[in-house]
């Protein structure tokens, strides 16, 4: 059958318009912009590279930089542990199962913002939350989860690990579902144990998808702060301030778009790290 | 198949263990819902059951329900008419850029859009979109979450129909159009369904762009209402979070997409599925 030359690109014009200006357009500007002094909408002048220099020297920007780093790698670790324990309980396919599926779904569907109060309680000191119930309860000193700076970070970083276990635990069955079962049977009649049936068939076929799933889920976490956002806001004393958190600041908050365009440009470019870094170095390294 | 006697005993205590988890600050948040007003903060389970918040929350934000209602829904219908229109050009016509169109596809999936917020909030109010009304930046904006897994699953739906359904009307003398809009897109109603439910469910959740484009109380959609009521003077405790409201009005919010959610999951795991092969 024939098509007309033009008729698909007509059918492709809504999403092709779409992706023009929401991915195409701010992925070129956003470097113009970086190289702009804009303060809210005043007029720009052209500083070049100042606003990189601006943010290597500023001190916030060091400190969410490392702080960022912290937040993905315990958010993405625990999110991925959890997420792939899950899985692994469920493919095990024993009676109602599926219930659990559901339950653990939960997190999948429920709104950020949702997520973030409910934990918010959890951590709240003054009225005490869940947590410093139990402490008291059981004749400790309550703990200011959220308002102690030495702390804070770790409780937004359990908090995103527990909201992104679900979508782990989504991947990985996708994953371990596609292994054909006749082969744990082989493995059963040849008497493999349990450690040995994992070790050698679902880890290296799962491999794969495990990769897929951190790569994802690294790059969300790292440009993910709607969480942070709701429940600290950056504080206390930028004790949660994350990259893309500071982008929005800068941005949103004290009116420096150009800075603001910076930081985005530098979180473009750690994603495009993160994209290379596990689908050409660590695949080909592992699947070789 | 036979297995090892402690695996189940062990695979049902983790699963147990991981489910309390999962559910513990959702199930607080639910006695803090249903309990009476007078006892707010108090951590020992409800005296009695009282619907006191929740009486208060649909008062507040009967509103803000209907917006984000009209909004996801206006969103999704017309997402789901890109979606599908691509996917059927994807599936069905040999065009030249098929496969660069197609692999972008998984690029934007995998990077997350935030970087581009700021330049186009700049693009928007410098073309007066801003001030024309919120919910067409946001109907707008959100058109990226979801469309990567909407063509993906919108495009092995199509290519599963048999073409020689398309090549009998054709001899019948229908004409391109018409094989999509009497043969293709009947066939697709529940697809069509699918994908427009899980866009809704990812409107009517979002909080950070809706919280950045509407600033004007009559535009709230229930989240952002929840986050401003919540914290405003009517609702504040000696300036603490009204516990009692928030959580009430959480529950309301997350009561359509528990419904949804059922129906829902297993074609997240077929997109997702779709998602994983692509990466």
């Amino acid at each position: 059958m024939k098509t007309d030359k033009f008729l698909p690109f007509f059918f492709l014009l809504p999403l092709l318009f779409v992706y023009g200006v929401l991915v195409i357009y701010p992925l070129t500007t956003s470097i113009w912009f970086s190289f702009n002094d804009i303060f809210y909408d005043l007029n720009p002048t052209f500083v070049g590279l100042n606003n990189y220099f601006t943010l290597l020297n500023d001190p916030v920007f060091n400190q969410a930089m490392w702080q960022s780093i912290i937040y993905t790698v315990g958010s993405v670790a625990g999110q991925f542990f959890i997420g792939f324990l899950m899985a692994l309980l469920l493919n095990q396919k024993l009676k109602g199962t599926k219930h659990f599926r559901l339950i653990f779904l939960v997190t999948f569907y429920v709104s950020t913002l949702i997520a973030s109060y409910a934990w918010f309680i959890v951590y709240s000191q003054i009225p005490p939350g869940i947590f410093n119930n139990f402490l008291t309860m059981f004749g400790m000193q309550p703990v200011g989860w959220l308002s102690n700076v030495n702390i804070a970070l770790f409780s937004v970083t359990l908090a995103n690990a527990w909201y992104g276990a679900s979508y782990s635990m989504l991947f990985i069955e996708v994953g371990l579902m596609s292994i054909p079962i006749d082969l744990y049977e082989v493995a059963l009649v040849d008497g493999a144990s349990l450690w040995n049936r994992f070790r050698h068939i679902t880890l290296p076929l799962v491999t794969p998808f495990l990769i897929s799933n951190l790569t994802l889920i690294t790059m969300m976490t790292v440009n993910f702060f709607t969480m942070i956002f709701i429940m600290t806001n950056g504080g206390p004393i930028f004790a949660t301030e994350v990259l893309a958190l500071y982008m929005w600041h800068q941005g949103f908050s004290w009116g420096h778009w150009g800075i603001g365009a910076t930081i985005g440009v530098i979180l473009l470019l750690i994603n495009v790290g993160i994209l290379v870094f596990f689908r050409y170095f660590l695949k080909k390294g592992v699947l070789k | 198949m036979k297995r090892e006697r402690f695996v189940a005993p062990i695979t049902y205590t983790l699963l147990v263990i991981l489910a309390i988890f999962t559910l513990f600050p959702l199930i607080w948040m639910v006695f803090y819902a249903i309990r009476p007003r007078h006892e707010m903060f108090k951590f020992t389970i409800p005296s009695t059951i009282s619907f006191e918040n929740f009486q208060l929350a649909i008062d507040a934000l009967g509103n803000p329900f209907i917006n984000s209602l009209i909004l996801s829904l206006s969103t999704s219908i017309i997402n789901v008419a890109i979606c599908f229109l691509a996917a059927y050009a994807f599936s069905r016509m040999q065009f030249r850029g098929k496969d660069i169109i197609n692999d972008s596809l998984s690029v934007i999936y995998s990077i997350p859009g935030i970087f581009s917020v700021i330049p186009i909030f700049i693009l928007f109010k410098s073309i007066g979109l801003l001030q024309l009304h919120p919910y067409i930046s946001l109907i707008f904006l959100y058109q990226t979450n979801v469309t990567p897994v909407s063509i993906w699953m919108a495009t092995d739906f199509i290519t599963s129909i048999p073409k020689d359904l398309d090549e009998a009307a054709h001899m019948d003398g229908c004409s391109t159009l018409g094989i999509l809009f009497r043969i293709i897109i009947p066939i697709c109603a529940p697809l069509l369904f699918t994908m427009l439910l899980m866009c809704f469910i990812e409107v009517w959740n979002e909080y950070l762009l809706a919280s950045l484009f509407i600033k004007t109380k009559d535009y709230y959609t229930y989240t952002v209402g929840i986050e401003n009521l919540s914290t405003t003077a009517a609702y504040t405790h000696h300036g603490v979070t009204d516990w009692g409201f928030l959580s009430a009005s959480s529950m309301i919010g997350f009561l359509p997409i528990a419904i949804l959610m059922v129906y829902t999951y297993k074609h997240f795991i077929k997109g997702l599925t779709k998602g994983a092969v692509k990466l």
